[in-house]
């Protein structure tokens, strides 16, 4: 492995990129400002125009349990990240770039800059809208506002789906790669590779019944798994386990393919 | 803990006269398909050499069954690992020659709870040093490298 590529791996290594602990963070932070803000309308019972106040101001009490820090630390490791890469490969030229990298991080990499500060900041946007609809009519209506209850309809989906939506880029970003390997390659017929347990969607069932699980590009670009789109690519969907892997046709028959 | 000798299992050296393009495609090619079978044998439970790999131990068995996973060894929880098996492109050409690869690219994945580090997301990197250490899966078998000098040798 060149120096470069230690020098690049040793110092994505030494970050703790965690989606999942950001997330978790965030999600902490975001349940226990929802506590705070459900408490003082329990404790101060104010009036509608007051209560209203209370509720449009959980920005100000996410800010003031730190969301805002924290949001920005991880936003900022990733961009830090992706300057150190842009800086290495402007100082060893496009060629020599591609070599330097090519083991190194640029699934992460590309997978961080899809998964973007955007669609993070929309994602909660929508949220905090809701909740805030959520509260304000809870109140009004005299309602008994729940907290553990608030917090799984107004929290705990969205963050699933935040990760849910991080590991599918990855393994989109994956697949694409591969994807394109084969196309550069002259290949046409993909393996389809992985689980088949209770996990196993019908969609990947039904990819996995045929024995070999071989599939040509043109029969993949037919393919609807109802969901992602591009089967190629996103295969049976969010959270899918399996990979389609390319082959000659050697190989194919090999494995028993009749094609 | 198991060693692995690096050497032995993970590089093939040869020195020609000159690399064609031809030959350079066809032992791209052959490295896709290479890739292919080491990821699918590992789906399957087989080493890089076909051998079985070692069952998993009861506990852990039972967690997976539990969560509704495999009980036989696919290496295979979230996909993630397997999928960052990647072969490098263009092969890399310096002072010493050609060198072609296949790798794992340092992808990362969230695995539900009670199936990760602590809870946090793990590298495909780590998890294939991790899993390698007790079941050897990736590597380069004798037939491979029989297929990849008949190619160097045309």
């Amino acid at each position: 492995m060149a120096i470069e590529d230690l020098k690049l791996q040793k110092r994505i290594a030494e970050r703790e990129l965690s989606i999942e602990i950001f997330l978790n963070d965030l999600q902490r932070i975001y349940s226990g400002s929802l506590r705070d803000v459900i408490t003082r309308l329990d404790r101060e019972s104010p009036s509608a125009i007051d209560a209203a106040s209370v509720i449009n101001d959980i920005e100000s009490v996410l800010a003031a349990n730190g969301f805002g820090a924290v949001y920005r630390s991880q936003m900022d490791i990733y961009r830090d990240e992706l300057l150190y890469i842009n800086e290495s490969l402007a100082g060893v030229g496009v060629a020599g770039a591609a070599a330097t990298i090519a083991g190194a991080d640029i699934p992460l990499m590309q997978t961080l800059a899809i998964f973007e500060n955007a669609k993070i900041a929309k994602t909660f946007e929508v949220l905090l809208g809701d909740v805030k609809a959520y509260l304000y009519r809870s109140y009004i209506l005299g309602e008994q506002i729940d907290l553990s209850s608030t917090v799984e309809s107004y929290g705990d989906a969205v963050f699933a789906n935040l990760k849910t939506e991080f590991s599918t880029t990855m393994a989109t970003f994956s697949r694409t790669v591969t994807a394109k390997k084969a196309e550069d390659a002259g290949l046409e017929l993909f393996l389809y590779i992985g689980p088949s347990d209770d996990k196993t969607r019908p969609f990947c069932a039904a990819m996995l019944s045929r024995s070999p699980a071989i599939y040509t590009k043109a029969e993949i670009s037919d393919m609807d798994n109802g969901q992602t789109g591009d089967v190629l690519s996103t295969g049976g969907g969010y959270n899918c386990r399996h990979q389609w892997s390319p082959l000659t046709l050697k190989a194919a028959k090999e494995m028993g393919y009749d094609g | 803990m198991a060693s692995i000798n690096v050497k032995k299992n993970f590089e093939l050296t040869e020195v020609v006269e000159k690399i064609t393009d031809k030959m350079a495609n066809d032992l791209q090619t052959a490295l896709l398909n290479l890739r292919t079978k080491i990821v699918f044998d590992a789906s399957q439970g087989k080493g890089f050499e076909g051998n079985p790999l070692k069952s998993y131990s009861p506990s852990y068995k039972k967690m997976r069954v539990d969560a509704g996973y495999s009980a036989n060894v696919n290496l295979t929880i979230t996909g993630q690992m397997l999928r960052d098996v990647q072969l490098e492109t263009p092969p890399r050409r310096d002072a010493n020659g050609v060198t072609f690869r296949i790798f794992i690219a340092n992808g990362s994945s969230i695995p539900p709870k009670g199936f990760g580090s602590k809870g946090v997301a793990v590298s495909s990197v780590e998890k294939a040093m991790r899993t390698m250490a007790q079941r050897p899966w990736f590597g380069l078998s004798e037939q491979a490298k029989k297929e990849l000098l008949d190619i160097l040798r045309r």
